[in-house]
C-alpha cells in the first residue's frame, strides 16, 4: 500500500506576457512557487509519503537560473521524496535543463528529495514501483507508454508493491483544449493506456491536462495546482492536487485536494445602453470584489454606448487594470453618441461650424470600417473640446 | 447721408469759397494748386476733426495769407434732415455748432458728439495726427496719391459695420462664434503638434513616440524570437551531434572488421600474384625453347624447298640463252644488207634533186629572158612620150601668157571703152563754121568757115577780136567726166593689150584659144607618161638585166655537176624539164626513207636482242650464286640442330614442357581470380574512405557536441521562452497603443480638416455680396468676363482679386498695373459704400480727389460708367479733377475752382 500525492503541470516560471505590468507579472508568476509549498503542506497534512510530479515542471526546458533556484528551494522545503518526470515543456534528452549544471548544482543544494527521471526503467522505492514514461522531446511520435506494454517485463517486479506510471500528454479517450494565449494549441504525446495490460498496472499519474481529470477507475489526471489560465468550457477542474492510496491489484483511492490561491475569471457583457453600464459595475463587484491583486478577468465587451458613458466605462476599465492583475480587455463596444449627445454637437446654433463639424462627423461615423472609427473618435474629441470650451 | 454745400474760410490758400454738391455726382473742377484737394480736407475735417484743439494738424490748417482762424461749414443731409456744421479751429478756443435746419441747435462738445453719432463714427481723441484723421471714413474719401492702396485695408477698417451689412446681405449668413474659433483653434494647434507640415508624425509627439515604440518593439521581439530560436537550434544540434557521436563510433567499428577481413584476402592475393610471376617466366622460356627449335625445322624445309625450285628455274633460263643468241646474229646480217641498201638509194636522191635544181635554174634564165624584153619595149614607148610633150611645152611657151581670165578682162575694158565713147559722143556740142569772115578760134583750135568741131567741155568760142563766145555743151560736168572715162578706159586698154604685146582684142582672143589647145595636149601626154612610170621602168630595166646575167651564171655552174640533158628551147620547155626532175626527186627521196626505216627497225631487234641476251645471262649468274648462298646455309643448319631424327625428338620434348608450365600457370590464375582482385582493390580503397568519413564525421560532432554544450551551458540568466513571449506581449501592446493614439490623431487630423472647411465656406458665403458688388462695378470698366474673388478668412478681410474668366487663376492685387489697382481699389470703394450705405439713408458721399492719375484718357472715359452707376445705386459721387473735361460724360454738375476761389 502506497498513500502519495499526485500532480503535474507545475509550469514554473511561466513568463504570463500577457500582464504587462511588471510587478503583477511578478506577483502570478510567484504564486506558482508558493503553490508547490501548498502542495508540500497538503502532503504532509495528510501523510503522504511521497510526491509524484506528471511532467511540466519547469514552463521551458530553458528555464532561467532564478526559476530553477526558486523552484529547488520550494521542492526542497516539501521534506518528502519528490519524483518528477519531463512534460513537454521541460522535456528532457540532450542538452535539457535537467543536464544543465546549475540546474545540477540547486538539485544537490536545495532540493536533495528531488528525483528526475529521466529514463523509462522502472524504479522501486520503499512502498511503490515507479514506472515513468518520461518525454525526451517536445513532441515524440511513439507512445512513451510502449515500454509498459509487455507482459514478460512485470515478472521481474516485486509482486506486493503497487505499480505506478507516471506519464504525460493526451489520452486517446480524452484530448484536452485550453485557451490560453501562449500555447500554440497543438495536439501531440498520445497515450494508448487501452494498450497497457490493466491487471499489472495499478494507478496511472497523468500530466498536461490542466484541469482535474478521471480519465479511468485507475487513471488521472490531478491538472495544475495552482491556475495559469481562464478556463473556456464547464468540463474542467483546475487548481487541485490528488491525494492517492493505492496497493498492488486494487482499486486506488482517490482524494481530490484544492491548492489554489489566484482567481481567474470570465466576463462578457454586452451594452444595450448607457444604463447598462449601471449592471456592468455589478457583475465587477460581484466577481472581484474588494480585492486588488488576486483576480485575473477576461472581460469581453460588446454593444454600443454614448460618449458619456464611454468615458465612464474608460475610467471603470482603467480601475480595473490597476486592481486586478490582470485586465483582458477584449472591448468590442462601439461609442454611439446618444440622440441627446449629437443633438448638443449639432443643434448648437450659437457655433454653427462646430454643429457643422458635428454633422459631418455623424454622417461618417456609421460602419466598422477604420474611416467610421476614425470619426467615432473625433466626434468624441469633439465633444470634449466643447465641454472644455477649448481654451 | 448727403453733402449739400460746403464753405470755407480763412482755410491755407483759401480766404473764402463756397461749393453745392449735386445730390448724386459732383465735379470740382481747376487747375493745379487751385485748392481742391484743400476743400475736400476742409470738408473732411469739418466732418471729422474737432474744432478745439492743437497740434501740427491744427496749424497745417491756418492761412498764411488770411489772419483769421480757419473756419468750415459743412451743410448735409441724413435721416431725412438737414443739418450744417459750422465749426472754427481757433486753438483751444475752437468753436463747434451744428444746427439742424429747422430744429435743434448743438454747441461745442455736443455738437461734436452728435455730430459723431450722425456720421456714425467718432473723431478721433487723444493727439490727433494727419494720419489719424485721415484714417476717418477712409473708404470713402480718396485722398490723392493714395488711390492704388490695397482696397482689402478698407474693407478691413470697416469691418465690423460691413460684416453687419454682408450678413444681412447673404440672408443673414451666420457668423462664426467664438467658440468655434476657439475648438477650430485647438484642433488646429493639436494637429500642429502631432503633423509636420508634409504630414509626417512630428518629433516628440505622441504618435511618434508610439510609432518609435512599436518599431522598437518588433525589433526587440525579432531579437528575442531570434536568440530562442538560436537556443532551440543549439538543443537540435546538440541532440543531433551526440547521435552522430555514438553512430559513427558504431560505424567505425563496423568498418575496422571489415577491413580486417580485407587485409587478409588481400594478403592471399598478393602471394598469388607472386607465384604467378615465376610460373610465367617458366612458361615463357620453355615457349621460347619450342618456338627456335620449330623456327629451326621450319627454315631447313624452306632452304630445301628453296633451292629445288632454284635449280627447276636454271635450266630454261640457260636455253633460252642460247636461242637468244642465234637470233643476234641473224638479224645482224639482215640490218648490214639494209644499211648498204639506203646508201646507195641516198646517193640516186641526190643525183635527182641536183637534175632537178638545173631545170630550176634554166627555168629561171628563161623568165629573167622574157621579163627584160617586156621592160625594154615599155621603155621605149615613154622615151617617145618625153619627146612628144617636150615639143608641146615648147610651143606653148613661146605664145604671150595670156588666159581666159586675162582674155575677159580685156573684153570688158573694151565693152565700158564703147559705151564711154557712145556717151561722150552723145553729151558734147558739135559747132560748125557755116561762114565767117574772120578768124575763129575754138578754144585753142582756129576753125575755119565749113570747120567744125565737137566741143566736150566749155569752150571759148572767139571771132576776131572783139566777139568771144563761150559754149558750154550739155551735161555740164558729165561731158567732162565721160571723156575722162572714156580716155582712162582707151588708156587701159592699150596698157594691157601692149603687156600682153597683142594688138586687137581678137588677137587675144585666137590667142587664147590656142594656148587652151595646148594645154590640153601636154595634159594627156603628162597623164600618159605618169601612168608609165619612167623611172620605175629604167629600174625594172636595170633590175631585169642584173637577174639574167646571176640566172645564166647559176646555170653554168649547175651544168658542170649535172650530166646534161640538154637546153631547153624556152620557158614552158623549161618548166615541164623542171616539172618532169620534180617527181624524179620525190620517187628517190620516198625509196630512200622506206630503206632507212627498214635499216633502223633491224638495227633495234639486233639491240634488244643483245640486251635480253646480256639480262639473261646476268640472271643466271645471279640465282646461280643465291643457290650456291642457300646451300650453305641449309648445310650450316643442319649442322646446328642435327639431323632430321634428332631433331624431331628435341622438338617433342620442347612441347611436353610448354604444356605443363601453362597447366600450373592457369591453376594460379584460377586461385587468384576466386579472390576478385579487381573488386579487392575497390573494396580496399572503399573501407579506407569510409573510415576517413566516419572519423571526420566522429570528430565534427564531438565539436558540435562541445559547442552546443558550451551555449546551452552558458545561458541561464533568463529563459529566452519567455522572453521571447514577453517581446511579443509588447509588440501586441504597442500595436494596440499605436492604433489608439493613430486614431485619435488621425481624429484630430480630420477635425481641423473640417473646421478649416466649414469656415471656408463660411467666409465664401458671407463675403459673396460684397464680391457680387465690385464685380457690377468692375464690369463697367474691364467688361462681363471679369469678376472679383474677396478671400475673408479667421473673421478678417484678406484679400481682394480680380478673376478674369478667360485666363486661370486670379491676379492679386498687387499684381495689377498702377493704372488697373485705382480702378479696382474705386470699385472696391464704391461696393463697400453701396452695402454701408444701407445705414445712412442709402447714400454716401464718396470723394475722389485725383483718384485716376495712372489711368488713361479711354479708360477714364469707361470709368465714368462705373462711377454713374454707384450715383443712380444713390451714392453721392464727388470727383475732384484738374481735367473736368476728361470727366464730361459723367453728367456731373460742375464746379470750378480758378483763381477766383481763393
Amino acid at each position: 500500500m502506497a498513500r502519495f500525492l499526485h500532480t503535474a503541470d507545475w509550469q514554473i516560471g511561466k513568463p504570463f506576457a500577457g500582464i504587462r505590468d511588471d510587478h503583477k507579472r511578478s506577483l502570478v508568476q510567484h504564486a506558482r512557487v508558493e503553490a508547490i509549498k501548498r502542495v508540500g503542506g497538503v502532503a504532509r497534512d495528510r501523510g503522504a509519503e511521497f510526491v509524484l510530479v506528471a511532467g511540466d515542471l519547469f514552463d521551458s526546458p530553458s528555464a532561467s537560473r532564478s526559476t530553477v533556484s526558486a523552484a529547488c528551494s520550494a521542492i526542497g522545503q516539501i521534506g518528502l521524496p519528490v519524483f518528477v518526470i519531463p512534460g513537454n515543456h521541460d522535456h528532457g534528452g540532450p542538452g535539457s535543463i535537467w543536464d544543465l549544471p546549475y540546474f545540477l548544482r540547486e538539485q544537490s543544494t536545495l532540493a536533495p528529495n528531488l528525483t528526475v527521471l529521466l529514463q523509462p526503467v522502472p524504479l522501486e522505492i520503499e512502498s511503490a514501483v515507479l514506472l515513468p514514461c518520461p518525454l525526451l522531446r517536445r513532441r515524440v511520435a511513439l507512445d512513451p507508454t510502449q515500454w509498459l506494454r509487455e507482459l514478460d517485463f512485470y515478472r521481474d517486479l516485486p509482486s506486493d508493491k503497487p505499480r505506478i506510471v507516471i506519464a504525460h500528454g493526451s489520452t486517446q479517450t480524452f484530448i484536452g483544449k485550453w485557451e490560453d494565449d501562449e500555447e500554440d494549441g497543438s495536439v501531440g504525446n498520445l497515450l494508448e493506456l487501452s494498450r497497457l495490460p490493466e491487471s499489472e498496472i495499478d494507478y496511472i499519474a497523468l500530466g498536461d491536462w490542466h484541469g482535474t481529470k478521471k480519465i479511468q477507475a485507475n487513471a488521472w489526471y490531478s491538472g495544475t495546482p495552482e491556475i495559469d489560465r481562464f478556463p473556456k468550457g464547464a468540463d474542467n477542474e483546475p487548481g487541485n492536487v490528488l491525494l492517492v492510496e493505492v496497493g498492488r491489484g486494487a482499486p486506488p483511492q482517490v482524494a481530490v485536494e484544492a491548492t489554489a490561491a489566484l482567481r481567474w475569471s470570465e466576463l462578457t457583457f454586452d451594452f444595450a445602453d448607457d444604463a447598462a453600464l449601471d449592471e456592468f459595475d455589478d457583475r465587477i463587484n460581484s466577481l472581484t470584489g474588494q480585492r486588488a491583486n488576486e483576480d485575473l478577468l477576461r472581460l469581453t465587451l460588446s454593444g454600443s454606448i454614448g460618449i458619456q458613458a464611454s468615458d465612464r466605462l474608460e475610467e471603470t476599465l482603467e480601475s480595473l487594470t490597476a486592481r486586478l492583475l490582470r485586465l483582458n480587455a477584449v472591448n468590442l463596444t462601439r461609442i454611439a453618441p446618444t440622440r441627446a449627445e449629437i443633438d448638443a454637437l449639432t443643434q448648437r446654433t450659437a457655433d454653427p461650424i462646430i454643429a457643422e463639424v458635428a454633422r459631418r462627423l455623424v454622417e461618417r461615423s456609421s460602419g466598422d470600417s477604420e474611416d467610421a472609427n476614425v470619426a467615432r473618435t473625433a466626434l468624441r474629441e469633439l465633444h470634449a473640446a466643447c465641454a472644455r470650451g477649448s481654451q | 447721408m448727403r453733402l449739400l454745400s460746403a464753405t470755407v474760410r480763412s482755410y491755407r490758400l483759401h480766404r473764402d469759397v463756397t461749393v453745392e454738391f449735386d445730390r448724386a455726382r459732383t465735379l470740382v473742377g481747376g487747375p493745379n494748386e487751385s485748392g481742391k484737394s484743400t476743400l475736400i480736407e476742409a470738408v473732411h475735417r469739418g466732418l471729422f476733426l474737432k474744432a478745439r484743439g492743437t497740434g501740427d494738424v491744427y496749424k497745417s490748417m491756418s492761412s498764411t495769407l488770411y489772419a483769421e482762424h480757419p473756419e468750415v461749414e459743412v451743410t448735409f443731409e441724413t435721416g431725412g434732415r438737414t443739418y450744417t456744421v459750422r465749426k472754427r479751429f481757433s486753438g483751444p478756443s475752437g468753436t463747434t455748432q451744428l444746427v439742424e435746419t429747422g430744429g435743434q441747435t448743438w454747441q461745442g462738445d455736443e455738437a461734436e458728439a452728435k455730430l459723431a453719432a450722425l456720421l456714425g463714427c467718432a473723431a478721433p481723441s487723444g493727439r490727433v495726427t494727419a494720419d489719424k484723421i485721415k484714417a476717418q471714413w477712409t473708404h470713402l474719401w480718396v485722398w490723392q496719391g493714395m488711390s492704388g492702396d490695397d482696397p482689402a485695408g478698407h474693407a478691413a477698417t470697416q469691418q465690423s459695420e460691413l460684416l453687419q451689412r454682408l450678413q444681412a446681405a447673404g440672408g443673414a449668413v451666420v457668423m462664426q462664434s467664438d467658440l468655434d474659433g476657439r475648438v477650430a483653434d485647438f484642433f488646429k494647434r493639436a494637429r500642429d503638434a502631432t503633423f509636420t507640415i508634409a504630414r509626417n508624425p512630428r518629433a516628440g509627439s505622441d504618435l511618434e513616440l508610439a510609432t518609435k515604440e512599436l518599431a522598437d518593439a518588433t525589433t526587440a521581439h525579432e531579437q528575442a524570437a531570434a536568440r530562442l530560436q538560436r537556443l532551440q537550434q543549439a538543443v537540435a544540434d546538440f541532440a543531433a551531434a551526440e547521435a552522430t557521436v555514438q553512430e559513427t563510433a558504431r560505424d567505425l567499428e563496423r568498418l575496422k572488421q571489415q577491413q580486417e577481413v580485407w587485409r587478409a584476402k588481400d594478403a592471399q592475393a598478393q602471394e598469388l600474384r607472386h607465384v604467378m610471376l615465376g610460373q610465367e617466366a617458366t612458361l615463357a622460356r620453355a615457349r621460347d625453347s619450342l618456338s627456335a627449335r620449330e623456327g629451326a625445322e621450319a627454315a631447313i624445309s624452306d632452304l630445301r624447298r628453296r633451292v629445288a625450285e632454284m635449280r627447276a628455274d636454271l635450266q630454261p633460263k640457260q636455253q633460252e640463252v642460247e636461242r637468244a643468241e642465234g637470233s643476234v646474229a641473224d638479224v645482224t646480217q639482215l640490218a648490214e644488207a639494209a644499211d648498204r641498201k639506203q646508201q646507195e638509194a641516198q646517193t640516186a636522191a641526190r643525183a635527182a634533186r641536183l637534175r632537178r635544181d638545173l631545170a630550176s635554174a634554166w627555168v629561171a634564165v628563161h623568165d629573167r629572158r622574157d621579163r627584160l624584153t617586156a621592160v625594154e619595149r615599155q621603155l621605149a614607148r615613154v622615151r617617145e612620150l618625153q619627146g612628144s610633150l617636150e615639143g608641146l611645152r615648147r610651143r606653148q611657151a613661146e605664145l604671150p601668157q595670156l588666159d581666159r581670165d586675162g582674155l575677159e578682162e580685156l573684153q570688158g575694158i573694151d565693152t565700158r571703152l564703147g559705151q564711154a565713147v557712145v556717151a561722150v559722143a552723145a553729151m558734147s556740142a558739135e559747132v560748125e563754121v557755116v561762114a565767117a569772115d574772120q578768124a575763129i578760134r575754138i578754144g585753142d583750135q582756129v576753125v575755119d568757115a565749113g570747120g567744125s568741131l565737137t566741143i566736150a567741155e566749155t569752150t571759148d568760142l572767139v571771132v576776131g577780136d572783139a566777139v568771144r563766145l563761150r559754149i558750154h555743151p550739155g551735161g555740164g560736168d558729165s561731158l567732162a567726166e565721160a571723156r575722162k572715162t572714156e580716155r582712162s578706159l582707151q588708156q587701159q586698154l592699150q596698157g594691157a593689150l601692149d603687156r600682153y604685146g597683142l594688138t586687137s582684142i581678137r588677137q587675144a582672143g585666137d590667142l587664147v584659144v590656142e594656148r587652151e589647145h595646148l594645154q590640153t595636149q601636154i595634159d594627156s601626154a603628162d597623164s600618159s607618161l605618169a601612168e608609165r612610170d619612167a623611172a620605175g621602168t629604167l629600174q625594172s630595166h636595170s633590175t631585169a638585166v642584173t637577174e639574167l646575167a646571176a640566172a645564166e651564171a647559176e646555170v653554168t655552174r649547175r651544168r658542170e655537176n649535172v650530166d646534161d640533158p640538154g637546153v631547153p628551147s624556152d620557158l614552158d620547155a623549161a618548166l615541164a624539164s623542171r616539172r618532169a626532175q620534180d617527181e624524179s626527186v620525190r620517187e628517190a627521196e620516198a625509196e630512200e626513207r622506206r630503206l632507212q626505216v627498214e635499216r633502223d627497225t633491224l638495227r633495234e631487234q639486233v639491240r634488244d636482242l643483245t640486251a635480253r641476251t646480256g639480262a639473261l645471262r646476268n640472271e643466271i649468274a645471279e640465282d646461280e650464286k643465291a643457290l650456291t648462298d642457300l646451300e650453305a646455309q641449309l648445310e650450316i643448319r643442319i649442322k646446328d640442330y642435327g639431323d632430321d631424327a634428332a631433331r624431331s625428338g628435341a622438338i617433342d620434348t620442347a612441347r611436353a614442357a610448354v604444356i605443363s608450365a601453362e597447366q600450373a600457370l592457369q591453376k594460379t590464375a584460377a586461385a587468384l581470380h576466386e579472390l576478385q582482385p579487381d573488386l579487392l582493390k575497390a573494396d580496399g580503397e572503399r573501407l579506407e574512405r569510409s573510415l576517413d568519413e566516419a572519423n571526420r564525421r566522429r570528430v565534427q560532432a564531438e565539436t558540435a557536441v562541445a559547442v552546443n554544450r558550451s551555449i546551452l551551458q552558458s545561458g541561464g540568466d533568463d529563459d529566452p521562452k519567455a522572453s521571447a513571449a514577453h517581446a511579443a506581449a509588447k509588440v501586441s501592446a504597442a500595436r494596440d497603443h499605436h492604433q489608439s493614439v493613430a486614431r485619435k490623431a488621425a481624429a484630430i487630423a480630420l477635425l481641423d480638416d473640417l473646421f478649416q472647411e466649414q469656415q471656408q465656406a463660411l467666409s465664401d458665403r458671407l463675403s459673396q455680396p460684397l464680391a457680387d458688388k465690385i464685380s457690377d462695378y468692375l464690369q463697367c470698366v474691364f467688361g462681363s468676363d471679369v469678376r472679383a474673388a474677396v478671400t475673408f478668412k479667421d473673421n478678417t478681410f484678406r484679400s481682394i482679386d480680380l478673376v478674369r474668366s478667360s485666363q486661370a487663376g486670379a491676379s492679386s492685387f498687387d499684381g495689377l498695373s498702377g493704372g488697373t489697382r485705382e480702378q479696382v481699389a474705386a470699385a472696391v470703394r464704391l461696393a463697400i459704400a453701396e452695402l454701408l450705405a444701407a445705414e445712412h439713408d442709402g447714400s454716401l458721399p464718396l470723394a475722389f480727389d485725383d483718384s485716376f492719375a495712372y489711368s488713361d484718357p479711354e479708360r477714364v472715359q469707361v470709368l465714368q460708367r462705373m462711377l454713374d452707376l454707384a450715383a443712380s445705386r444713390g451714392l453721392q459721387v464727388i470727383v475732384l479733377t484738374c481735367n473736368p473735361s476728361d470727366y464730361a460724360g459723367l453728367g456731373a454738375r460742375q464746379v470750378f475752382l480758378g483763381a477766383a476761389a481763393s
